[in-house]
């Protein structure tokens, strides 16, 4: 386990909050968003999230963490996101996790479809200013390219020029990149989750990135 | 196949007549099937990241923060309700009222502001009452007001200048009580991790009430009110007017503080994580005055020509040691 993993950890137990403010802005999205892939339904994910980190704090002084955090994390919010979803329905133990036994198809391991979700995600955030916007309109909230060409009063060409980028970004950034991984070596697990936590501790208040800014003697 | 193409299959955006399915298309030769394929499969993992345009990781986390410590409060009380059953009565009291809190939310308010720690923010409300919100503190408002009452909820610290309306009262509430006023000057202090709560007025007249609605005190000009959460005692005492808000004018005084209040001051204003070492050093007593633009560590500088202190730069830590 990384050292600084295994801080953070410690930390955890200890109750500490910076230590609970630090995972919870490096995982509650991609969280959410696997989720997702059980419940189907944002807010319920979102719940499911929450409670989750609430429970995790409460309880602190019981986390037994032995491989990773990253891998707790998301077998625990598998297991309350299945338990949410069989209450919400009123089916006990019928569903089992059926979502996403479709999406894990195309992968080899659970993992390497979280690392597929995560790049993903850093790929739609990283796109330039206004094509996200074009994106994001279109992916998140369901437009037409008409209908988006009507709310930001250009043509559909210009539309579909932006959303073409986009998609050629998307597919360069996360097919592409985790192809050219796979040829080069599998080193997919905790080399990639500190690899794209990165973005993460860029806008948090914490961290080394703060230390720089104010330049230390 | 041209990305065009499929942008618009995947999108389901209406293409002229042949918007069938790719993948059952044999004229297309098979790099292309494997390739639209996999474009559509990023295009369904990007719907999971939907909820992330109404996401803020900041005000999530501090309504985590918030659940966690109301609960442990409401746990806490429980338990010195069984411990002393003389209290009983008062227990189930605060009690209730911790409960009533968490449950009356959201009743028409549907705006929420967080200054991040390190950072103030400005709010005018449509009435005209603007709000300057101090670090690590969280205000939540209706974007418009009932006729009766104007209400806002209030964790942290903020200076309210309420525009006068004799009709409808203006409402600050908070995790331990409210304040009530008209039209007037004054800042409020109530962070829910602090062990007290105070109010203080600047001009016109406020009066505080608590959680359960029966009036404490009213106050006057240049007066302060500090209510202690452990003693549950509400004590009034002539304000210093520039110490309690300076603040807003990025002005921070700090009258006989001991620095491991100050450290927690620090650690609001800047988002560091300041630790002091040795248990007596925390108990020291500090005087002084700092300007917002300067850093921690210009901060520090100005600690140690009165108290004799080291500091050392940890993990993400800054931990404050005596000078050996």
């Amino acid at each position: 386990m990384d050292k600084e993993e295994q801080i953070l950890i410690t930390r955890l137990k200890e109750g500490n909050e910076w230590a609970f403010e630090i995972v919870y802005k490096k995982y509650s999205i991609p969280l959410i968003a696997y989720a997702n892939n059980i419940t189907g339904d944002n807010e319920l994910s979102k719940e499911v999230v929450q409670d989750f980190f609430v429970r995790l704090w409460q309880n602190h002084q019981n986390i037994a963490i032995k491989d990773s955090l990253k891998a707790y994390f998301f077998l625990s919010i598998k297991n309350n996101a299945v338990k949410s979803i069989n209450r919400k329905r009123k089916h006990e133990d019928i569903l089992d996790y059926k979502l996403s036994e479709s999406v894990l198809a195309e992968f080899n391991s659970e993992l390497e479809y979280i690392e597929f979700s995560q790049r993903v995600y850093n790929a739609i955030e990283t796109l330039p200013e206004k094509t996200k916007e074009y994106f994001q309109l279109s992916r998140f909230e369901d437009r037409t390219n008409k209908e988006i060409a009507e709310i930001k009063g250009v043509t559909v060409k210009n539309v579909e020029y932006h959303m073409t980028k986009a998609l050629q970004y998307l597919y360069e950034k996360v097919v592409q990149y985790s192809e050219d991984e796979k040829k080069s070596e599998k080193y997919l697990g905790l080399l990639l989750l500190f690899g794209s936590s990165l973005y993460i501790t860029k806008d948090s208040h914490y961290g080394l990135a703060t230390t720089d800014k104010y330049n230390i003697q | 196949m041209d990305w065009q193409q499929l942008i618009n299959i995947i999108s389901n955006n209406p293409v002229n007549s042949e918007k069938n399915n790719l993948e059952r298309d044999s004229h297309y030769p098979k790099s292309d099937q494997l390739k639209f394929k996999q474009v559509k499969r990023v295009w369904d993992e990007a719907g999971n990241y939907r909820f992330t345009q109404n996401f803020d990781k900041d005000l999530e986390f501090n309504h985590i923060k918030h659940l966690v410590k109301k609960q442990a409060a409401v746990k806490l009380r429980l338990k010195s309700f069984v411990k002393y059953a003389a209290v009983f009565i008062l227990g189930l009291f605060s009690t209730y009222g911790l409960l009533e809190l968490s449950f009356s939310k959201d009743e028409g308010i549907n705006n929420e502001v967080f200054a991040p720690y390190g950072q103030t923010s400005e709010i005018t409300l449509v009435d005209g009452t603007t709000i300057i919100l101090n670090s690590g503190s969280r205000l939540r408002y209706p974007s418009r007001f009932s006729s009766e009452e104007r209400e806002v909820h209030l964790d942290g610290e903020a200076f309210f200048k309420v525009k006068s309306d004799k009709n409808n009262p203006f409402i600050v509430k908070t995790h331990m009580q409210e304040v009530k006023v008209l039209g007037t000057q004054f800042n409020v202090k109530a962070y829910s991790e602090d062990t007290n709560v105070s109010t203080t007025l600047v001009e016109g007249v406020v009066s505080i009430y608590n959680s359960n609605g029966v009036e404490l005190i009213q106050l006057s000009p240049k007066e302060k009110a500090i209510f202690d959460k452990v003693d549950r005692k509400l004590e009034v005492v002539d304000a210093d007017i520039e110490l309690d808000t300076g603040w807003k004018d990025g002005i921070y005084f700090f009258k006989e503080m001991t620095l491991e209040e100050l450290a927690k001051r620090l650690n609001r204003w800047y988002g560091t994580q300041v630790i002091i070492k040795e248990d007596d050093l925390k108990k020291e007593i500090y005087t002084g005055k700092f300007y917002k633009d300067q850093t921690i560590w210009d901060a520090l500088k100005l600690i140690q020509y009165t108290i004799p202190i080291d500091y050392t730069t940890g993990n993400r830590e800054i931990i404050i040691s005596k000078k050996p």
